[in-house]
């Protein structure tokens, strides 16, 4: 009699280690490319997080500016709006010295003072046509606001420019850094610029003592350069810290793969993250933007 | 009788078996051990980035007051290569207490002193490895060296925070602003009020009738018209006679603050047309850029506090584990920059 065709199991076991086998290097596969995501990730936040607190010093400077000079913050943020920051409403219309809380961007009538002299007080002083208004002073960027930009053109670094030597600026290079000392590296260069400001305050608004301004600044961080302002390297000078990821990597040694390396980028295979570093290295920097709102009034005097 | 047949389990089964198994085992067991290695690497960095952000976001917070950073005051410690030491807190600064806000937690101290490595840097230990801070700052100071404003006086008066107005923008942090607004002399004129309203008409230059007119920023100081907000238009509103700043009603205080009379050439500061000015503009205003230093001191030791404050704080830490090759792994370094104003006032 011969034997059933089912009870010949000769090799069975050897095709169940190959597929066991088999599956376990594709769960080892799949956790060292889910390491490698992770790396990219930590490498973007380091980017993130050091050009966000540039951002951020941006801020302070900008506080730093209003908290020195707030009378003249608040009224260039009033004249942006067509506001008159001197309008008093304790006293009455006068032409000359209280001419109205909106002089530039309409008439309005305001009755109720006793009239005095031969002359009756006019209207709110107005300048029609051409000074009503622009596109231009919608956005905070015509004539109306020429006393803000230019309050805020300092709140940057590399400033001021044409020759001047900068003053607050974040250079990894040696300089002579005028909070730090001479001969001094930051760990990274970068920037930071006071982007935007807006004004809540709108036309006909009845609030002449206080404005709200959201102020945008954005921190700028560049990838190649990075030293360490307190290692040496290998030869003279300091560490260099540019940090170029590399899942892979053509020197392979040991066990395989070098995770982390100081080297250029040189090896066939890269990832996206790897080859838009690479290609913009020099001049790569991410950006990151801190808004912040602030009620902003006339100081004590 | 049914003959029972065992086969598929033989010795030479087991051994091919086996051999196959370990020849797929010993790489999977490499990339899981790489695998773990790496994720300790991520999150050794983690932990640093995540100890940076915390320990910078208070120190530029209030939480942390500007005047109690001592920018060099800590002994020991390593310093930088260009030679600068590591920032320190005070607990009093004159006759500032800071005592109560218990500084030095920030950094990772527990009850008010650092634990410190053998190089005497301040570390902190998380998941069996230490993490070194280093933290290093500088303060943006008047330049009293080259361009002192001997005019301003530390304390005394209402205000204590003072504008040094002839600041060198190249060589201090400055504040620029356009302080006039809106006045023109050549455009616009102001109404001579000596003269009786009634029957008051156009005067010479006819402004009052065919010119509208803006605020006036100056006050006469002396003549017939000493005390009025406003110039009789035959003198030059910036000549010495006149001041800007428009006045609070019924005193004779200005809004800028500033006690002797403010003219041009005392601000040495011609007026300058600059390119923000919209030249196709018919009328053209005047300006006058006034590049101030906060000057700040509330310690009362007669030198400028600051205004602004570099911090750079750095995270240094040997990760654990063996790189690529068996190698011990290099020690890594995170660092941030970032600034912080000054926004104390004494009064």
């Amino acid at each position: 009699m011969r034997p059933s065709p089912i009870n010949k199991q000769k090799g069975f076991s050897v095709l169940v280690v190959i597929m066991i086998g088999m599956t376990l290097m594709a769960f080892a596969i799949i956790m060292m490319q889910t390491g490698g995501e992770s790396k990219e990730r930590v490498f973007e936040m380091r980017e993130r997080l050091q050009s966000l607190f540039v951002a951020k010093g941006g801020q302070q400077h900008a506080l730093a500016k209003i908290r020195s000079l707030p009378t003249q913050f608040y009224d260039a943020v009033a004249y942006a709006i067509g506001k008159n920051p001197y309008y008093d409403f304790t006293r009455c219309l006068d032409m000359d010295t209280n001419p109205g809380p909106m002089f530039f961007t309409g008439t309005v009538t305001v009755t109720g003072c006793p009239q005095t002299g031969a002359n009756p007080p006019p209207p709110v002083v107005s300048r029609t046509g051409q000074w009503n208004l622009t596109p231009q002073d919608l956005r905070f960027d015509g004539p109306m606001a020429t006393h803000l930009n230019r309050f805020i053109k300092d709140i940057r670094t590399s400033y001021p420019e044409n020759g001047f030597q900068k003053v607050v600026h974040i250079n990894s290079t040696a300089h002579n850094d005028l909070a730090m000392g001479p001969n001094w590296r930051d760990p990274f260069s970068g920037d930071y610029i006071l982007e935007r400001i807006f004004v809540f305050g709108s036309q006909g608004a009845m609030s002449y003592t206080t404005e709200s301004v959201m102020i945008s600044t954005r921190g700028y961080v560049k990838r190649d350069d990075m030293i360490s302002p307190v290692t040496a390297g290998a030869s003279s000078g300091a560490k260099n810290l540019t940090r170029v990821y590399l899942r892979y990597s053509t020197s392979q040694a040991g066990s395989g793969f070098d995770e982390m390396v100081d080297m250029q980028v040189s090896n066939q295979e890269k990832f996206n993250f790897g080859q838009e570093f690479d290609s913009t290295l020099a001049s790569a920097k991410r950006g990151e933007v801190v808004t912040g709102v602030y009620e902003v009034r006339r100081g004590d005097d | 009788m049914k003959k029972v047949t065992r086969i598929g389990m033989t010795l030479v089964e087991i051994m091919v078996g086996i051999s196959i198994l370990v020849t797929f085992l010993l790489p999977v067991m490499g990339l899981f051990s790489m695998n773990n290695r790496s994720n300790e690497f991520s999150e050794s960095w983690v932990v640093a980035m995540d100890m940076a952000n915390n320990i910078m976001e208070r120190l530029i917070s209030e939480d942390v007051p500007f005047l109690a950073i001592d920018e060099q005051g800590y002994g020991g410690g390593t310093a930088t290569l260009s030679g600068r030491t590591q920032a320190e807190f005070l607990d009093s600064r004159g006759s500032l207490n800071f005592a109560s806000f218990d500084l030095k937690s920030v950094l990772g101290g527990n009850g008010g002193t650092y634990k410190t490595d053998a190089d005497g840097d301040r570390i902190i230990s998380r998941r069996g490895t230490d993490y070194k801070i280093l933290f290093y700052a500088g303060v943006y100071k008047e330049n009293g060296a080259t361009n002192p404003d001997t005019s301003l006086s530390p304390g005394g008066g209402s205000r204590t925070i003072r504008l040094k107005r002839n600041a060198n923008p190249g060589g201090e942090l400055t504040f620029s602003y356009y302080p006039n607004p809106w006045f023109d002399a050549q455009n616009d004129c102001a109404l001579d009020f000596s003269a009786s309203l009634s029957g008051l008409a156009a005067d010479s230059t006819g402004c009052r009738v065919t010119n509208v007119r803006p605020i006036n920023p100056y006050k006469q100081l002396s003549g017939a018209s000493a005390g009025k907000h406003y110039s009789n238009n035959a003198s030059d509103p910036m000549g010495p006679n006149y001041r800007f700043g428009f006045p609070s009603p019924g005193t004779t205080a200005f809004t800028d603050g500033h006690s002797a009379p403010n003219n041009r050439a005392r601000e040495n500061a011609a007026d300058e047309i600059l390119d923000e000015i919209l030249l196709d503009r018919p009328y053209q205003p005047r300006y006058d850029d006034k590049p101030t230093h906060h000057r700040h001191d509330a310690d009362g030791d007669g030198q400028d506090d600051g205004a602004l404050m570099k911090i750079v704080l750095g995270i240094k830490w040997s990760p654990r584990g063996l790189g690529g090759a068996g190698a011990a792994r290099e020690d890594q370094e995170f660092w941030l920059v970032s600034f912080k104003a000054n926004l104390a006032r004494d009064k």
